[in-house]
């Protein structure tokens, strides 16, 4: 494996494999957290070499540093790469009936901007005063220089503004490579819904990435250079506003929420049809219900800010828009169960953690909705309610749709099955504990539990939430061990996994019925000629003239080849199919 | 400190075994416990229907050997249309309609506390990592000399409208009073305005929901609620006692602003 | 089994795709300077601007600095298109630096007539932090320019890029130019 690799299956392991690492390091903060919560200010066993003043108890400041870079770590580091960098980079063209992205070598100086951004990071947990500590969101006035000096803040800032270059070079290539290089044949109606949801990821990448670098800049000019963009109050004449950054930053955040959703929401929907063995209910209004979510995500926003002191006209405003968005989710969803009915399911490892992911987004999807409103968001607000809620969602939901998209792929990323059982064992494990531990989030947020409480039980009305709090944390505890399924397959399957076959799942996608497992450099020795849709599953006409339930989607039945030449009369036959600058 | 975590304790009990929402002190706050209550039987349904039709469609149609071949009829994608909508309509039709209710006629009402000639007026500015609360004294104006300021303790009467203006010297601070169901953000550079109304004495707790720094869970406060003679008799007190130690001096005690009108 | 495939095609439309990337990126990169001067309008709504007792802002000048950038833009589509690349190349490259100029003699104008930060607050960061990024933004287009031309003196064709490079020089005026509006514009 060239280290400088510009094959876009090359680039999707690496993003893997630096993902994963930075999944561990973000889930081991998470259980810190969650062990302070369980034992607060008791040490943590075996972390006396880390901070051998507390003799591994967490302080106070080691706290904010843990939870703020668990937040900043899972989103820009874990999440963003494992589904979008690592599943988006080889599933893309792959699946489009590409050679290659459009653009190689930004294939693959996406992630080494992006590594750089991760190395940045990394080295904060170094620097005196240590890393950064203004919880994820790094709110102004908290951020900058004046109240939290450390050089840490500053790197992990730099890391953050690297990753976040890095999703839009990425976001550049993925809109560019699925609007010109699709195969001939390839329309929009043909498409997977990953590329889909992947394609819609990589627009609102597009367009609020920019936005959260815009904040950022400032911020950091705010810190080095002595600018007042968003520092105010007492000794500050004249100066910024820190709402502002607020506004900014959610302008991108909540689109990130769905960035971080979407291409897990286009597998479900894929999975959910392989693994029924029937054609996707309602592609169609899947893909405007997955766009008009897509379209609504920037106009939601302001419900992180209903408690700022928001205008009633605003407030108004963005919680109609935020219950509306309520609506294509649910069509969504419906189109989803109705997939499966009337279906004959196969229980495989992705389609576990398909419907673990629809479970748990589900959940997420419905405590959200107390939320969007403001009366109720009120007492809510700030709360472990709300972290049980976009954990399910972004969190939970996510990695499930990760671990489907993996266990799905693994076969052509590496050309050697993992061990269906302990596949199986891992997902559901996961998505039950998954659950558990948010489930207990929800409830200790309903009764009160304020976020990012180094000690909540300082407060009196928290206090009898410690032993819910410890069952929470058992729970987490071994869903962090459950993970060890999962790597002692990952191993063993890399090393001695058999063999896979072409298409070991029997359905009809591009990658898997016109490019051995895994496939060669440039993907298809022949460019493929589109002539179906994805999910052409349990026709008769493939039952009649193959024998089999599934039709590869540019394959031709006997006695079709009039198709083929119509196909490749089509509108998308004019485009260039690969890879382009090389 | 010491003297407000041991009335507090005093209070403890009625929360412990809960997990439900925290006690309500509020004379409006049933109002959004109500539809909170509502909200979760919505979910409480919704979950079940969802995750119970899941897993009994996976048991029921694991391997099954019929197969509707098609991508939904024109009749099943109706079908989903119209129950996409009506989930939508009557949940967040609901949780639309009755939450804005309760802002009209509560949480952006301030005639309220306006009209009201009883209204307490009260100056929060939050500071890493405490609560300074200013009362406007027997003036009745603020950021005179006889203004009775008190640290991480806000002292109300019961029954009438409290109307509180919140700012910030340093970082965000949010304050949360949880009892009484008020969450407000305290920006510096501007003033944020909420109000409420409590419904019974006693000691509850006063917290900050915004990050605002290492110390960030010690930013803890109380608020006593006393009988309207009580708080009279104590504001006096304190009133004449400030106007006797006011130092002019002492710039940083000096953060008071004149009141601003209603939002 | 038969599947319906099609030999490669032998014309990419590399030429296309580059300039649909490039069209798309810098579009969407434009959401950087449409934050910023939403940023810019957000502050100016909360105070007077210029802020009191701080030097007005001049017009003129940064609008000669827009006019050239406008000017790089115009000169690296005619090189794309025509025979004299290497000419428009450095014009622009010249207009570029001139711009950049015109910025840097503006802003230390500012800063000795008084506008200086951290004191003059949130009105002097929007004219230099704005200002600094723009620049940022105008340095890589010259870094990109002079790139060129040592290809184009090493004898590669350079008239492709040159027109990709003109799509940054219009990406740069029309960001300066809203810029422009939102901080120098009264």
């Amino acid at each position: 494996m060239r280290l400088f690799s510009t094959d876009h299956k090359v680039v999707a392991r690496q993003f893997l494999w630096a993902g994963l690492g930075f999944l561990l390091l973000g889930g081991l903060l998470a259980l810190l957290i969650r062990w302070q919560w369980a034992y607060p200010g008791r040490p943590v066993p075996g972390l006396g070499w880390v901070l051998p003043e507390s003799g591994g108890a967490l302080t106070p400041p080691t706290y904010t540093g843990v939870f703020t870079m668990h937040g900043l770590l899972m989103v820009f580091f874990a999440i963003a790469p494992l589904l979008i960098g690592a599943l988006g980079n080889f599933v893309i063209p792959l699946a489009v009936g590409a050679r290659g992205m459009a653009f190689p070598r930004l294939t693959a100086l996406s992630f080494w901007v992006f590594a750089a951004g991760g190395v940045l990071v990394l080295a904060s947990f170094g620097v005196r005063l240590g890393t950064a500590s203004a919880a994820w969101t790094s709110y102004p006035p908290l951020s900058t220089h004046v109240f939290t000096p450390g050089v840490g803040q500053t790197l992990v800032m730099l890391g953050v503004v690297c990753a976040a270059v890095s999703s839009f070079l990425g976001a550049v290539n993925y809109v560019v490579t699925v609007v010109r290089c699709r195969a001939p044949g390839m329309t929009w109606g043909r498409l997977p819904l990953t590329v889909w949801g992947l394609f819609l990821t990589s627009v609102l990448n597009l367009l609020f990435i920019p936005v959260v670098a815009a904040a950022t800049g400032m911020l950091l000019l705010d810190r080095l250079t002595g600018t007042r963009f968003f520092l105010e109050g007492a000794a500050v004449v004249g100066g910024g506003d820190p709402l502002l950054y607020q506004h900014l930053f959610w302008l991108f955040g909540h689109p990130e929420v769905y960035i971080l959703i979407l291409p897990g929401w286009g597998m479900i929907g894929d999975f959910v049809a392989f693994f029924s063995r029937r054609p996707a209910h309602g592609y169609r209004g899947t893909v405007v219900a997955m766009s008009t979510v897509s379209a609504l995500s920037g106009l939601v926003y302001a419900h992180h800010l209903f408690t700022s002191g928001l205008s009633p006209m605003l407030g108004r405003a963005f919680m109609t828009l935020t219950l509306v968005i309520s609506l294509p989710s649910t069509v969504m969803f419906l189109n989803w169960m109705m997939t499966v009915w009337r279906g004959s399911v196969r229980l495989t490892a992705p389609m576990l953690a398909a419907v673990g992911a629809m479970g748990v987004f589900g959940l997420g999807g419905v405590t959200g909705l107390a939320l969007g409103a403001v009366a109720t968001d009120i007492p809510l607000h700030g709360t472990m309610w709300v972290v049980g809620h976009f954990h399910l969602t972004m969190g939970a939901a996510s990695f499930l749709a990760v671990f489907a998209g993996l266990y799905f792929w693994f076969p052509k990323m590496f050309g050697r099955t993992l061990h269906a059982g302990w596949a199986k064992a891992h997902v559901l494990t996961s998505a039950v504990l998954f659950i558990a531990v948010f489930g207990g989030q929800l409830l200790t947020g309903y009764a009160g539990q304020l976020r990012r409480l180094y000690d909540p039980y300082q407060y009196t009305f928290l206090k009898h939430l410690l032993e819910l709090n410890q069952w929470t944390s058992f729970a987490a505890f071994a869903l962090g061990l459950a993970q060890g399924i999962f790597l002692v397959n990952l191993a063993w399957s890399l090393r001695k996994g058999p063999a896979a076959d072409a298409n070991p799942w029997q359905v009809g996608t591009l990658e898997w019925t016109c490019a051995p497992s895994p496939p060669p450099e440039d993907n298809y020795a022949r460019v493929p000629v589109v002539v179906r849709g994805p999910h052409e599953l349990s026709q008769p006409e493939g039952h009649e003239r193959l024998g089999r339930d599934w039709i590869g989607q540019a394959e031709l039945l006997p006695g079709e080849a009039s198709r083929a030449a119509e196909g490749a009369e089509e509108p998308g036959s004019q485009v260039p199919s690969a890879g382009g600058a090389a | 400190m010491q003297e407000a975590s041991g009335s507090s304790a005093a209070e403890a009990p009625r929360a412990v075994g809960t997990l439900g929402l925290p006690e309500d002190a509020s004379a409006h706050g049933h109002r959004i416990d109500s539809l909170l209550a509502l909200s979760h039987r919505f979910d409480f349904v919704l979950a079940t229907v969802m995750l119970g039709w899941l897993v009994l469609m996976l048991w029921r149609f694991r391997g099954a050997r019929r197969v509707a071949a098609d991508g939904g009829t024109q009749r099943s994608r109706a079908l989903v249309m119209v129950a996409a909508l009506i989930i939508f309509g009557v949940v967040d039709g609901t949780l639309f309609a009755r939450s804005l209710g309760y802002l009209d006629e509560v949480l952006w009402n301030f005639t309220e506390p306006v009209g009201n000639p009883n209204t307490v007026r009260l100056e929060v500015n939050a500071r890493q990592w405490a609560w300074e609360v200013r009362y406007a004294g027997q003036d009745g104006r603020f950021a005179t000399a006889d203004d009775v300021v008190t640290w991480s303790e806000l002292r109300v009467p019961v029954g009438v409208p409290v109307w509180v203006q919140l700012t910030s010297t340093d970082v965000v601070h949010g304050l949360a009073l949880p009892n009484f169901r008020v969450k407000l953000d305290a920006v510096p550079g501007r003033v944020n305005q909420t109000w409420f109304q409590a419904a019974r004495e006693g000691t509850w707790e006063v917290a900050c929901y915004q990050h605002c720094g290492t110390s960030h869970y010690k930013m803890r406060g109380t608020l006593k609620v006393m009988a309207p003679e009580d708080y009279a008799a104590w504001l006096r007190e304190a009133s004449r006692q400030a106007a006797r130690g006011h130092d002019d001096s002492d710039a940083p005690a000096h953060w008071g602003w004149e009141w601003r009108p209603a939002p | 089994m038969t599947t319906g495939e099609a030999p490669a095609p032998a014309a990419r439309e590399a030429a296309g795709t580059a300039w649909f990337g490039v069209v798309v990126g810098l579009g969407a990169w434009g959401m950087f300077f449409a934050s910023l001067a939403f940023s810019v309008g957000y502050l100016r709504m909360r105070e007077p601007w210029p802020l009191a007792g701080m030097p007005p802002l001049p017009v003129i000048l940064p609008a000669v600095g827009v006019l050239l950038l406008g000017t790089a833009g115009a000169l690296l589509h005619v090189g794309g298109r025509g025979a004299r690349v290497t000419l428009c190349l450095l014009g622009a490259l010249g207009a570029l630096v001139g711009s950049l100029a015109v910025q840097g003699f503006v802003l230390s104008t500012l800063w000795s007539a008084g506008l200086k930060l951290p004191q003059g607050g949130a009105y002097a960061s929007a004219v230099y932090g704005l200002g600094a990024l723009h620049g940022a933004h105008v340095a890589a287009g010259v870094v990109g320019l002079v790139r060129e031309l040592v290809r184009g003196a090493r004898g590669a064709e350079v008239r492709g890029a040159a027109s990709l490079w003109a799509l940054y020089g219009d990406f740069l005026a029309v960001t300066g130019l809203v810029l422009f509006a939102a901080v120098y514009l009264p």
